[in-house]
């Protein structure tokens, strides 16, 4: 019957046209694919632009795309990028209580010039009641150094005036609720009036935040600043007290010829533009708080560029990693013209231009012939997205990209197989057990150390990271060469648990299993968000663990929003299992700093420690690394003793390289190439603009050969 | 007819409004509140001062009706952007929506042609072990997790017959031809929509064979029989007709069904539709855009629901729509 057969025909056709199609694709190929790198990434990056983006995923394509004024080398040291040479000098004042004290100081550092070479101290000048001091190396006088502890001994430090650095917010809305910058300096004024302390100088931030320099004893100025801040919903985002005004200035000199990718050439306009872009609240810039310490920048000509700080901040240096905006493109336009014209097709200085970005696809760039560094030997590289693990597996399989990063299940499969090269570093962060230190089961050291004890992380590294990651002796990553790598950790000794609970009066008296003390059952649940496999992993050996010395566990997931929301910012839970990725930088300030422990601070455990939050402050406020590493290493032993967290462990980075394609060649200098093999660094695969696919002995994708 | 149509648009703008006021309130109210963006909140960069200009900048300190008028005005006035990358937030869901309705009306292809016949065949089979079989064959298709089966089929094309898979086209490569590049896309559009079909064709089978079993049961077919009428005639000709009725109502509702079933299958396939483009804006807590998907999405339910009416009064007439 016709119906029957016109039935039938949409099915036949449709499967007829797929095996087709099928057969269509599978031949279809070109040479495209095999000269451009692919890599494969999880997450959409949410936005292009490097001083708005805020997942990991953008900054891994803006690393091909931008530069920076300086980066790191593959030792993770701060070198140059797009500036040549950069110099950190350091402008300090001294205030005295008249001309007098001051002439009398200049004296005696007239008398001990033969020590100024050792300080590094340029030149003095008095001006008035004040002298002005010009250190060629800012990291020479720094508040806890010796240098300033020479310096003071010299002048005498009970004729100096001491000053206090601050910086305030308040509330900039719209309205009569907001208020303007003169407005709350005029307010400051009168209250240092009041208080017998002088403003010396204040310095606007962005509109919500204003610099603060004061002179005298702070004291009660400091009592009263919450009171008088209200009135403007104010309040103190940092405070530091010093003996010296201490002004740091790096002047960066820029790299000649370094153009755009869109051909205009790089200036120093360039970074003083990216700095003012930073701050300026339309963009709604994440690194604003980096910047916060600049009290001005200057473009004196095309190629120097010089910034000057408010008081010594240790990672001011870094902070100048942040890649440059083109100011002749984004200069006067607002927040909507950049997200239409600009974050999803950004202009760079990098070897790499980001020419197409499908949002859930794929970012394809493409190279810059006129890199500053040489053009790249690759055509292409391309950042495949790809939503889901088991999927990025197939497809990695199916060589639909050349590099992954893997899962520790994983791994073990690649290392085995000759096709591939399996790449390991230390990754950049750490999964801990967060206790609340507001918990009376969490209050006392001793518990907490015996809990400690208690959990085999051994085991855990084992099956849950399938031994590709180490305990964790601390909140330091065990490469950065701020880290005492060598810290012992706690070791595994459920007997020396028991035995410390006991000694701290837990009992099982009613024979439950389960100790008690003062009527308490030692029972408390252990929270994470859900959807994250490895977090409920640990749960559950925790839960097993804890269980065999006596201690109930009880667990449960939630998702994100509500975790944090409810649980986290609420300070509403006993233990949680979470992870820190804290990157390159030292500061762990918001982390651990007591004045961090009230919502919506990151010092969700409420750890207060004196001791802490003098190293923390310190650390911020050092320059130079052998303090710095001093400082460092003593507060990662305050806080690993004090057991805020049970530190579980650093896991590897762990890629997974097909290893008949890439190699690295690089000019020689003499006018020929040297070729090595791809290299792992602590920082990862380096130099991509530097690969080149020996276009003569790799297969096709789909593993058929060339003709 | 026309006064009907009139009315029916007119209660279905109601109805429209009626879904985006419930949904903006059910979705705000969400346990987790308002989140900025998700993910950042434990980001040490964004500064409580930073957080509050981003509260301020997306409107959450106005109270819910406000910030759903504000909301509603920006959407139709072109200036809604999106919580996630500032990005016009109709653009956005726009320029997905091509690939969304490749895929809706390939899988609406592949449902119709196979449950059709496999309907036909159970029912005309009833009773043997044809109509055991294929029963036997939907209840499995339904009762399997759709993205269980995406998964099994990504893999056993990547692995057995190393096909690419995912995306709208394979990757790294071009066409010489455009003849090329559509027989790609539409390769790739296929697997997507053979797992959206899968749980439709499984349930539109079942209707057609109830559908058309219901209807050989009629006397009209003895009738038909009687007067010695060919086999073929009778199921195809005079049955088969009787039988559409339902199924025509039933493709008017399946239509919008691919829209919502394809979240989770975009997303194994990484297929760039509207479907990824919700379930990435429902986990970055992106307002815009969810609301901005409900909208198209609720009047591609309530256009396809007065569709199906309309065409079931064209197929049967003894309805007149009034």
């Amino acid at each position: 019957m016709l119906i029957k057969w016109l039935l039938l025909l949409p099915v036949v056709l449709l499967a007829g046209w797929m095996i087709l199609a099928g057969v269509f694709v599978d031949e279809a190929s070109t040479y495209d694919r095999a000269e451009q790198l692919t890599l494969g990434s999880i997450g959409d990056p949410d936005n292009l632009n490097p001083i708005i983006s805020s997942t990991v995923s953008a900054a891994e394509v803006d690393n091909y795309a931008f530069n920076g004024l300086l980066k790191y080398d593959e030792n993770i040291n701060i070198v140059g990028d797009l500036a040549e040479r950069f110099q950190l000098t350091q402008d300090s004042t001294a205030f005295f209580a008249s001309a007098q004290a001051a002439a009398v100081a200049m004296g005696k550092l007239r008398a001990a010039r033969a020590r100024w070479a050792d300080m590094k101290l340029q030149s003095v000048r008095q001006d008035d009641d004040r002298l002005v001091l010009h250190f060629a190396d800012a990291s020479a006088p720094a508040a806890g150094t010796g240098y300033e502890e020479a310096l003071l001994a010299i002048i005498d430090r009970k004729a100096l005036t001491g000053v206090t650095v601050l910086t305030v917010s308040f509330n900039p809305g719209s309205g009569a609720a907001g208020k303007t910058a003169d407005e709350v300096q005029r307010k400051l004024t009168a209250l240092a009036g009041r208080c017998g302390v002088r403003i010396w100088e204040t310095v606007p931030i962005g509109t919500s935040l204003l610099g603060v320099s004061v002179l005298g004893d702070a004291a009660a100025f400091r009592e009263q600043l919450p009171a008088a801040l209200s009135a403007v919903s104010g309040e103190v985002a940092d405070w530091l007290a010093e003996a010296l005004l201490n002004e740091p200035v790096i002047t960066f000199v820029l790299r000649p010829n370094v153009r755009w990718q869109d051909g205009e050439p790089l200036t120093a306009g360039d970074a003083a533009f990216t700095y003012r872009a930073i701050l300026d609240p339309q963009y709604l810039s994440p690194r604003g708080s980096d910047f916060w310490p600049v009290k001005s920048v200057a473009a004196p000509d095309e190629r120097t560029f010089v910034v000057r700080y408010r008081y010594p901040y240790s990672e001011s240096v870094s902070s100048w990693m942040m890649s440059l905006l083109p100011r002749h493109i984004l200069e006067g336009r607002s927040a909507e013209w950049w997200a239409d014209h600009y974050n999803s097709r950004p202009i760079g200085t990098g070897p790499f231009r980001i020419t197409e970005w499908r949002h859930n696809e794929f970012i394809r760039l493409e190279a810059f012939a006129g890199y500053f560094e040489g053009p790249p030997n690759l055509p292409a590289v391309v950042y495949r997205i790809l939503p889901d693990p088991f999927v990025n597996e197939v497809a990695f399989d199916a060589r639909e990209f050349d590099v992954n990063t893997l899962l520790p299940f994983q791994v073990r499969r690649y290392e085995h197989d000759r096709d591939f090269e399996v790449f390991r570093r230390w990754g950049l962060g750490y999964d801990y057990i967060g206790w609340n230190l507001e918990s009376p089961l969490f209050a006392d050291k001793s518990a907490r150390v015996a809990l400690a004890h208690a959990v085999n992380v051994e085991r855990i590294i084992r099956y849950v990271y399938r031994g590709y990651a180490r305990q964790a002796n601390g909140t330091f990553p065990p490469q950065m060469w701020y880290a005492d790598k060598d810290l012992k950790c706690l070791a595994y000794d459920p007997a020396l648990a028991r035995r410390m609970l006991a000694e701290a009066g837990w009992a099982d008296r009613d024979g439950d299993g389960i100790l008690e003390k003062d009527g308490r059952k030692f029972r408390f649940t252990l929270i994470t968000n859900n959807g994250n496999t490895l977090r409920a992993s640990i749960q559950m050996l925790v839960q097993d663990d804890l269980k065999k010395v006596g201690i109930a566990v009880d667990t449960a997931t939630y998702e994100w929003a509500v975790f944090i929301k409810n649980y986290i910012d609420a300070r509403q839970f006993d233990a949680c299992v979470l992870g820190w990725s804290v990157g390159y930088s030292f500061d762990q300030y918001q982390i651990w700093h007591g004045s961090q422990a009230k919502p919506p601070g990151l010092n969700f455990v409420s750890y207060r420690s004196p001791r802490a939050d003098e190293l923390l402050l310190k650390i911020r406020t050092t320059f130079g690394r052998p303090e710095l590493t001093e400082l460092c290493r003593r507060l990662q032993k305050v806080i690993y003793d004090d057991q805020p967290y049970l530190f579980v462990a650093f896991p590897e980075t762990v890629s997974a390289l097909y290893a008949d394609k890439y190699v690295v060649r690089r000019p020689s200098g003499a006018g020929g190439w040297i070729v090595e093999p791809i290299r792992n660094t602590k920082m990862g695969f380096m130099y991509y603009d530097r690969w080149w696919a020996e276009a003569s002995r790799h297969p096709l994708p789909g593993g058929r050969r060339r003709p | 007819m026309t006064s009907f149509l009139l009315r029916r648009l007119a209660i279905s703008v109601v109805v429209l409004v009626g879904i985006t006021i419930i949904s903006f309130f059910i979705i705000n109210l969400a346990p987790g509140g308002q989140v900025a963006l998700p993910g950042s909140e434990l980001n040490p960069s964004f500064t409580p001062q930073l957080r509050e200009q981003m509260r301020r900048q997306f409107h959450f300190d106005e109270p819910l009706y406000v910030q759903y008028v504000l909301m509603m005005r920006d959407m139709f006035t072109g200036r809604l952007t999106s919580f996630a990358d500032g990005q016009s937030a109709v653009g956005k869901v726009l320029r997905r929506a091509p690939a969304t309705m490749a895929l809706s009306a390939m899988a609406f292809l592949i449902t119709f042609s196979c449950s059709l016949p496999l309907g036909i065949h159970a029912a005309v089979r009833r009773g043997r072990w044809q109509d055991g079989a294929i029963s036997i064959a939907s209840f499995a298709m339904i009762s399997l997790p759709s993205f269980w089966a995406a998964y099994m089929l990504v893999f056993a094309f990547v692995r057995l017959f190393r096909l690419p898979t995912l995306g709208t086209r394979t990757f790294g490569v071009v066409f010489a031809s455009p003849l090329g590049a559509f027989v790609d896309m539409t390769w790739h559009v296929f697997l997507p929509a053979l797992t959206l079909a899968l749980a439709g064709i499984a349930s539109d089978s079942r209707y057609m064979r109830a559908s058309m079993a219901e209807a050989l049961k009629d006397d009209f077919i003895r009738t038909a029989r009687a007067k010695g009428l060919s086999e073929a005639s009778v199921i195809y000709k005079h049955a088969l007709r009787n039988s559409l009725r339902p199924i025509i109502t039933f493709i008017g509702y399946q239509l919008p069904a691919f829209l919502g079933g394809a979240v989770i299958i975009e997303q194994v396939f990484g297929y760039p539709g509207m479907g990824q483009l919700m379930y990435t804006a429902m986990m970055q807590r992106d307002m815009p855009v969810i609301m901005v998907e409900l909208v198209i999405g609720s009047t591609l339910v309530l256009l396809g629901n007065l569709l199906a009416d309309v065409l079931y009064g064209v197929v049967d007439p003894r309805v007149r729509v009034a």
